[in-house]
C-alpha cells in the first residue's frame, strides 16, 4: 500500500492539472448558470419596467384616438417620448406605427420597422403586449386601440447589448474571480496534499474542491444580489409610474377623490396583481388617502429602512395640495431570488463534486497504468485502475440519458399531442426505452463473448448517442419513440458490456467491490444528469440539451475507443442469461420469490419510472415548476435511496429480518406517494405547503427504495428456492424479473391518468395499492422468514 | 362615355355654386375657413341641401358633386388612386336627419384616414319602396361594391327587399337589429349580405354599468316619447323587462303630446321623485333613465327641477353639457361612434378582408361615456373610477370641459 507522504512529480502534476480542468469546468458551469439566470431575472425586470413606461404612451395615445381620431393628428408624442428616451439610456427608440406598418412618430434613433412577431407573448394588464426580438435589438410593442379596432402600435426599441452589459460588467468581475479560484485549488493540489498522509489526501482534495466552489459562489452570490437590487427598484418605480398615471387625470382636473368610488380597490389591485410589493399608497398632503389595505387610510406612511421605495409625485410643484403615489418593494424579493440561485448552485455543487471525484480517480488510474509496464504483473492497484477507466463511460451513459428527464414526460406528452393521439400515448416513448432496455441484455450478452465488452461499450455509446442526436432535430412522435428505443437499446448493450468489463478485469475475489462501480455510476450520473440538465434546458433549449449529450456520448465513445483495454470476460453472459431465463420458471414457482417480485420487487421499480420519472415531471410541469425545480426534486430521490442503502444494508445484515425491512419499504412508499397525494387538497395559493409536501414525499420514497433495493436481492437469495438454483442465478433472476416493472411503470400510470386524468390524488391510490401488496407480502413472513432463517444458518454453516 | 375635361369642369361650377350658395366668397372657396365661423344661411343652397349635408371640412378632402337628380349625389376622393381599381360604394338614406349628417361625416372621414379608394354615390330613397327598387337597381348594374344603409328605416325595408343579394350591406345609424329580430344574436354574424352595427347598447351591458353605479337600484324611472314607438321598442321595453326580473321598481314616464311635453315633465317627473322617496328616502338608489326621444332630453332642465337628488341618466351623449341643465352621467353610442365603427365594417368588406355575413353585430366597446362633476356633486353622488377613466367628454365643477373627445383641454391641477 502507498502511505508515502511525497508524491512523484509526475503524479502530483496529473492531480494538479486534473483538478484544474474539473474545477474550471465546474466554475464555469456555475458562472454561466448564475449568469443565465441573472441576465434572464434582470431582463424581466427591465421588460416591466419598459412595458410600464410604453404604457404611459399608449395610454396617451390611446385617449386620444378612443373616440376615433385619426392617430396621426397626435401632436403630443414627441413631448412624452422624447424626455423618456433622453432619461432611460436603455432606449435607443420611441415610435408609433400605424395599423399598416408606417412609422407614423419617431422619439430618438430611427428604426424603421417593426419586428417580426416571432417571441412569446405576454399578457400584461389586459392588454397584449409582445416583446420581439431581432439579432441585436429588442423590442417592446404595445397594441394601440380605439374602440373600433386596432390602430398601430407604439414601439420601444433597446439595443439587446445594453440590458445584458449590466450583467457582463458584473460577471466578468466573477469570470477573473472563478480562474484565479481555479489556478489557486490546482496549485494547493500540487504543492500541499502531497506532503499529506496518503489515507487524508483525497479529504484534503475535497475540502479544496468545496473551498474553492464556495469562494467563487460566495462572489457569485452577491453579484446576484447587486444585479437584482437594480432590477427591483427598477419594478417598484415601474408600478408607481404606472398607478400614477391612471390617476394624473384626476389631480389634474381637480376632482375631489371622495367623489370616486374604486381607487382603494385599485391598489388592492395592484398588489394582487404584484404580490411581491409590500405596500402601494396614495398620499395626499403626507396622509394616505388610498392603500392596498383600507384600514391604512388617514395614517402616515409607514417607511421601512428594508425596502425599496419609490415615489412619483402627481401633483404640480407648489399645488395647493401634495399628491404623490408610493410603492415600497421589500428586499426581500431579493433574497427571494438568491434563495432560488443558491438551491440550483447546491445542485449544480453535487454535480461538480461527482465529475471531479471520478476524473480524480480517472486521471490517477490513466497515470498508474502507463507507468506500469511490465507485462503479466497485475497488482491490486492496477486492477483497480483499469476498471476506473470503465467508470466515467458509465457514469457519461447514465448522465446523457438523464440530461432529459426533468422535461422529458411534458415533451412526450405535447409530442403525443401534436401527433393527434391523447395524453396516454405520452408514456408510449418511456415504455419504448425500457422495454427495448430489457430485450437487448440478452442478445448482448451473447455478442459480447464474440466482439468483447469494449466493442459492447462502443456498440452501446453509438446507439445511446444516435437516439439523443434524433431527438435534437426536434423530430414527430413517432420517431421520438423510436429514439427512444435505439437509446434503449444503446443503454441496454452499454449495461452489459460494462459488467463484463468490470468481470473481465478484476480478480474473482474483488468481483463485488468492482460491480458496486455500476452502483455508484447510476446514481451519481442520474443525480449529475438530472441536475445539470434541468438547469441548462432554461438557457439552451431542449434540443440542445439532445444534442449536448449526443455530443458528450460522442465524446465518450472516442474516449472509449482509445482508452479502453480490449479483454472479453470469459464469462458467457447469453449462457448465464439463458439459464437464468430457464431457471425463472423454478424462481416462479417458489412462493417466496414469487411474492417478492411480485409484491414488492416489481411495484418499487414501476413507482421508480411510473412516477418518478414519468408521473411527477409531469405533474410539476402542469402545477407551474420550474424544470430545474423537477430535475432537484429527482435529485432529491436519487440521493435519499444512496444514503438510505447504505444504512438498510448495515440493518439487513445485523437483524437478518429482510421481510419486515422490505415491508416497511413499502408502507413508506405508500405513504410518501399518499403525503404527494395530499397535495390536491391544498389550497392552490399555500404554494410552500403544496412544495413542502412533494418535497418530503419524493424523500420517503427515496427511503423506502433504499430500504427495498438491496435487501430485497438478501431476501431473495437467503430463501430456500436459492439453495436449490443457486445465489447468482436467484440474484440474476430477480434482477431480470424486476425490469417488468420498469417497463409497466410508465404505462400503468400513463392509462390510469387517461382514465382519471393527471391528478395528484391518482399517486394516493397507487400508495394504496402499494400498501396492499406490502401488506399481502408480510402476512407470509413468518413462513419466509423460517425459509430464509434455516438456509441462512446453514449457509454461516 | 363623358368627357373627363367637361365632367371636371361641371363639378368645379357646381362646387363653386355651392360655395356661392352657402355665403362663401367666390374668390377664396376656402371650405375650413367656412367651417372655423357660423356660416349665414344660404341665400341659395344645392339641390340636395334639404337632405344631405356634411362638415365642410370633408371637402378637403373629398369632391362633393350634385346632380341633376336632387337625390342623388356623387362623392370623388381628391387623392389619386393608388391602386388602380376604385371601388365604389352606395349609401341610401331615408330622409333628412342631422344623425345622418354626422355619420356621413365619419364615414368619409375614416375612409380618407384608412386611404380606403372609393367613389360614393349617395342617394335618398325618400322611404319609397319603389324608388328603393330603382336604387338597387342601379346598384345591380353600376358594380357596387358595397350598401351602406342609412338609419333604421333603410336598414329594415332592405332586410326585407335585398337579404341574400349579391352586395354586401352595413347598416349605420341603425337600431338595435337583435331586438328587431334582423340578427340572431350579438356575437354572430348574419350569414347573409348584410353585417349589422347597433346604435343601441345591448341592455345587459348598458345595465351592467347601471349596477356599478348603483348596486343597490331600487327604483328607475324611464322617460319616453309615447310616439317614439322605436325608443319604446329599443331603449324602454328592454330596461323594464332587465328590472323587473330584479325586483327593481319601475316607473314609466311617457310624454303623450312632445309640444307639451314640459307641462307633462312637471307633473310626471314630481310624481315619479315622490314615489321613489317612499321606498328610498334619500333616492340614493334611484335614477332617472332618459331615453333617446327628442322631445325628452330636450326638457332636461324641467327633468332636472323635479328630480330632487335621484340621478339623471341618459342613453344619449349629447345631453351630458357644461352647465346645471345636464344630465350627470350618459352612457350610450354617439352617432359619431356608430359611423365609425360602421365605416371600419365598410373597408373591411370592401377591401376583402372580412366578409359581410362573418361579421358579428358592431356595438362600440366602451360605450360613449360623458360625466358633470357639477351635477355628480350637486346631487352627491359617486362615481367608479372606471368610468371617469372611461368617459371620452367630462365637465369639472365649474361646468367647464376639461376632457373632450377622450383628449384633456383643461389642466387645472
Amino acid at each position: 500500500m502507498n502511505s508515502s507522504r511525497d508524491l512523484p512529480v509526475g503524479k502530483r502534476l496529473i492531480d494538479a492539472f486534473t483538478m484544474l480542468i474539473v474545477a474550471s469546468i465546474s466554475m464555469v458551469l456555475l458562472i454561466y448558470v448564475a449568469f443565465g439566470e441573472a441576465r434572464r431575472n434582470y431582463e424581466r425586470f427591465q421588460i416591466e419596467k419598459l412595458i410600464a413606461q410604453g404604457q404611459v404612451v399608449q395610454s396617451s395615445l390611446e385617449s386620444f384616438v378612443r373616440p376615433g381620431l385619426p392617430a396621426h393628428q397626435y401632436v403630443g408624442f414627441n413631448l412624452l417620448a422624447e424626455p423618456m428616451v433622453k432619461a432611460d439610456p436603455l432606449i435607443d427608440a420611441i415610435s408609433f406605427f400605424n395599423a399598416n406598418g408606417e412609422r407614423t412618430f419617431q422619439a430618438g434613433q430611427a428604426h424603421n420597422q417593426i419586428f417580426p412577431r416571432i417571441s412569446e407573448t405576454l399578457k400584461v394588464n389586459d392588454s397584449q403586449v409582445t416583446v420581439r426580438h431581432s439579432g441585436d435589438a429588442f423590442q417592446v410593442v404595445l397594441p394601440v386601440r380605439n374602440r373600433f379596432e386596432q390602430v398601430g402600435h407604439v414601439v420601444l426599441t433597446v439595443p439587446s447589448q445594453k440590458v445584458t452589459e449590466r450583467v457582463e460588467t458584473a460577471f466578468r468581475q466573477v469570470m477573473y474571480v472563478g480562474a484565479a479560484v481555479s489556478v489557486g485549488f490546482a496549485l494547493f493540489v500540487f504543492f500541499f496534499v502531497h506532503n499529506l498522509a496518503a489515507s487524508t489526501r483525497s479529504r484534503w482534495v475535497a475540502g479544496g474542491f468545496v473551498a474553492s466552489f464556495l469562494i467563487t459562489a460566495v462572489f457569485v452570490v452577491s453579484t446576484l444580489v447587486s444585479v437584482y437590487a437594480q432590477g427591483a427598484q427598477a419594478r417598484a418605480k415601474s408600478i408607481a409610474d404606472s398607478l400614477s398615471q391612471r390617476l394624473d387625470d384626476l389631480v389634474a382636473y381637480n376632482i375631489n377623490f371622495d367623489d370616486i368610488v374604486g381607487i382603494i380597490p385599485l391598489f388592492g389591485e395592484y398588489k394582487r396583481l404584484n404580490p411581491e410589493i409590500r405596500s402601494a399608497a396614495l398620499l395626499v398632503d403626507g396622509k394616505i388617502r388610498a392603500h392596498a389595505d383600507p384600514a391604512r387610510r388617514g395614517t402616515d406612511w409607514d417607511h421601512r429602512a428594508d425596502d425599496y421605495e419609490y415615489t412619483v409625485r402627481i401633483s404640480a410643484e407648489g399645488a395647493a395640495r401634495e399628491v404623490i403615489v408610493k410603492v415600497a418593494l421589500p428586499r426581500d424579493i431579493v433574497y427571494q431570488q438568491i434563495f432560488r440561485s443558491v438551491k440550483n448552485f447546491t445542485a449544480l455543487f453535487v454535480a461538480s463534486g461527482f465529475f471531479a471525484a471520478l476524473f480524480m480517480g480517472l486521471a490517477r488510474s490513466l497515470k498508474q497504468l502507463s507507468d506500469s509496464n511490465v507485462e503479466g504483473q497485475w497488482t491490486q492497484e492496477e486492477e483497480l485502475a483499469t476498471i476506473n477507466l470503465v467508470k466515467p463511460v458509465f457514469f457519461l451513459a447514465v448522465f446523457v440519458e438523464h440530461l432529459s428527464y426533468a422535461f422529458l414526460p411534458p415533451l412526450m406528452k405535447a409530442s403525443a399531442a401534436a401527433a393527434g393521439l391523447s395524453g396516454g400515448w405520452g408514456s408510449l416513448p418511456f415504455v419504448a426505452y425500457y422495454l427495448a432496455f430489457a430485450i437487448s441484455l440478452y442478445p448482448s450478452g451473447r455478442i459480447e463473448r464474440s466482439f468483447g465488452a469494449k466493442n459492447l461499450i462502443i456498440a452501446g455509446l453509438t446507439l445511446a448517442g444516435l437516439g439523443l442526436f434524433i431527438m435534437s432535430m426536434g423530430v414527430d412522435f413517432w420517431t421520438t419513440v423510436l429514439a427512444r428505443a435505439l437509446s434503449g437499446i444503446g443503454q441496454g448493450v452499454l449495461f452489459i458490456g460494462v459488467q463484463a468489463y468490470i468481470l473481465a478485469n478484476s480478480s474473482p475475489g474483488r468481483r463485488t467491490q468492482a460491480g458496486s462501480a455500476i452502483v455508484y455510476g447510476f446514481q451519481a450520473g442520474m443525480i449529475a444528469g438530472m441536475a445539470i440538465g434541468s438547469l441548462l434546458v432554461s438557457y439552451v433549449g431542449v434540443e440542445k440539451i439532445f444534442l449536448l449529450g449526443a455530443v458528450i456520448a460522442s465524446a465518450t465513445l472516442i474516449y472509449g475507443l482509445i482508452g479502453l483495454p480490449s479483454r472479453t470476460s470469459g464469462t458467457d453472459f447469453s449462457d448465464t442469461m439463458h439459464s437464468a431465463w430457464r431457471e425463472m420458471a423454478t424462481l416462479i414457482k417458489n412462493g417466496v420469490f414469487a411474492r417478492t417480485v411480485l409484491l414488492v420487487g416489481i411495484p418499487a421499480k414501476a413507482v421508480l419510472t411510473g412516477i418518478v420519472l414519468f408521473a411527477m415531471p409531469l405533474l410539476l410541469t402542469q402545477n407551474g415548476y420550474a424544470r430545474e425545480d423537477i430535475g432537484q426534486i429527482t435529485m432529491l430521490y436519487a440521493g435519499c435511496v444512496i444514503i438510505a442503502s447504505h444504512f438498510a444494508s448495515v440493518r439487513a445484515d445485523r437483524d437478518n429480518n429482510t421481510a419486515s425491512i422490505l415491508f416497511n419499504g413499502s408502507t413508506m412508499t405508500a405513504c410518501g406517494l399518499a403525503m404527494i397525494a395530499a397535495v390536491a387538497f391544498v389550497d392552490p395559493a399555500s404554494s410552500v405547503v403544496a412544495t413542502s409536501l412533494i418535497i418530503v414525499g419524493v424523500a420517503i420514497i427515496g427511503i423506502a427504495h433504499g430500504y427495498i433495493n438491496a435487501p430485497i436481492v438478501t431476501h431473495v437469495t437467503n430463501s430456500r428456492i436459492s439453495q436449490q438454483v443457486g445465489m447468482t442465478s436467484t440474484a440474476a433472476g430477480y434482477r431480470l424479473l424486476e425490469r417488468i416493472g420498469h417497463v409497466a411503470g410508465p404505462i400503468l400510470v400513463g392509462q390510469l391518468f387517461v382514465i382519471f386524468g393527471a391528478s395528484w390524488t391518482v399517486l394516493g391510490a397507487i400508495g394504496l395499492g402499494i400498501f396492499l401488496l406490502g401488506a399481502i407480502f408480510v402476512s407470509h413472513a413468518d413462513a419466509d422468514h423460517e425459509d430464509g432463517v434455516s438456509l441462512s444458518s446453514e449457509a454461516r454453516a | 362615355m363623358r368627357n373627363p375635361s367637361l365632367e371636371l369642369d361641371r363639378r368645379s361650377f357646381i362646387r363653386h355654386a355651392t360655395a356661392l350658395a352657402m355665403g362663401i366668397p367666390a374668390a377664396t372657396t376656402s371650405w375650413s375657413a367656412w367651417a372655423q365661423q357660423a356660416p349665414a344661411a344660404p341665400a341659395a343652397t344645392p339641390n340636395y341641401w334639404d337632405w344631405f349635408k356634411y362638415s365642410p371640412k370633408i371637402l378637403e378632402k373629398w369632391i362633393v358633386d350634385a346632380t341633376d337628380n336632387p337625390n342623388h349625389v356623387e362623392i370623388e376622393p381628391i387623392r389619386r388612386s393608388n391602386t388602380g381599381v376604385r371601388k365604389r360604394m352606395l349609401v341610401i338614406y331615408p330622409r333628412p336627419s342631422s344623425a345622418y349628417d354626422i355619420s356621413i361625416t365619419k364615414i368619409l372621414n375614416v375612409f380618407e384616414d384608412k386611404s380606403i379608394d372609393a367613389s360614393v354615390t349617395v342617394m335618398n330613397f325618400l322611404n319609397d319602396p319603389a324608388r328603393g327598387r330603382a336604387v338597387l337597381k342601379r346598384a345591380e348594374s353600376g358594380n357596387y361594391d358595397l350598401i351602406m344603409a342609412m338609419g333604421s328605416e333603410t336598414t329594415a325595408w332592405l332586410w326585407e327587399a335585398y337579404r341574400g343579394g349579391r352586395i354586401p350591406v352595413v347598416s349605420v345609424c341603425s337600431k338595435d337589429p337583435v331586438v328587431l329580430g334582423q340578427s340572431p344574436g350579438y356575437n354572430k354574424g348574419s350569414n347573409t349580405n348584410f353585417a349589422f352595427t347597433s346604435l343601441n347598447m345591448p341592455i345587459d351591458v348598458q345595465m351592467a354599468y347601471v349596477n356599478e353605479l348603483k348596486p343597490k337600484l331600487r327604483n328607475i324611472a324611464i322617460l319616453v316619447d309615447s310616439r317614439n314607438v322605436s325608443a319604446i321598442e329599443t331603449q324602454s321595453k328592454p330596461v323594464v323587462d332587465y328590472a323587473k326580473t330584479r325586483n327593481i321598481r319601475t316607473l314609466e314616464i311617457a310624454v303623450q303630446n312632445p309640444a307639451n311635453a314640459r307641462a307633462e315633465l312637471e307633473t310626471l317627473v314630481k310624481d315619479a321623485t315622490a314615489q321613489m322617496m317612499r321606498n328610498d328616502p334619500d333616492l340614493s338608489n334611484s335614477i332617472y333613465w332618459v331615453t333617446g326621444s327628442t322631445s325628452v332630453f330636450r326638457e332636461i332642465a324641467t327633468i332636472n327641477a323635479y328630480s330632487s337628488r335621484a340621478a339623471v341618466l341618459s342613453v344619449v351623449p349629447e345631453i351630458v353639457k357644461g352647465g346645471a341643465d345636464s344630465a350627470v352621467l350618459s352612457i350610450g353610442i354617439s352617432f359619431e361612434s356608430n359611423a365609425h365603427l360602421a365605416a371600419v365594417y365598410a373597408a373591411e368588406i370592401i377591401t376583402g378582408r372580412m366578409r359581410a355575413g362573418e361579421l358579428k353585430v358592431g356595438v362600440v366597446s366602451p360605450p360613449d361615456i360623458a360625466i358633470n362633476f357639477r351635477k355628480v356633486r350637486d346631487i352627491g353622488m359617486t362615481l367608479p373610477l372606471s368610468f371617469f377613466e372611461a368617459a371620452s367628454t367630462i365637465y369639472d365643477y365649474e361646468g367647464n370641459p376639461v376632457r373632450v373627445d377622450g383628449v384633456s383641454v383643461k389642466q387645472t391641477g
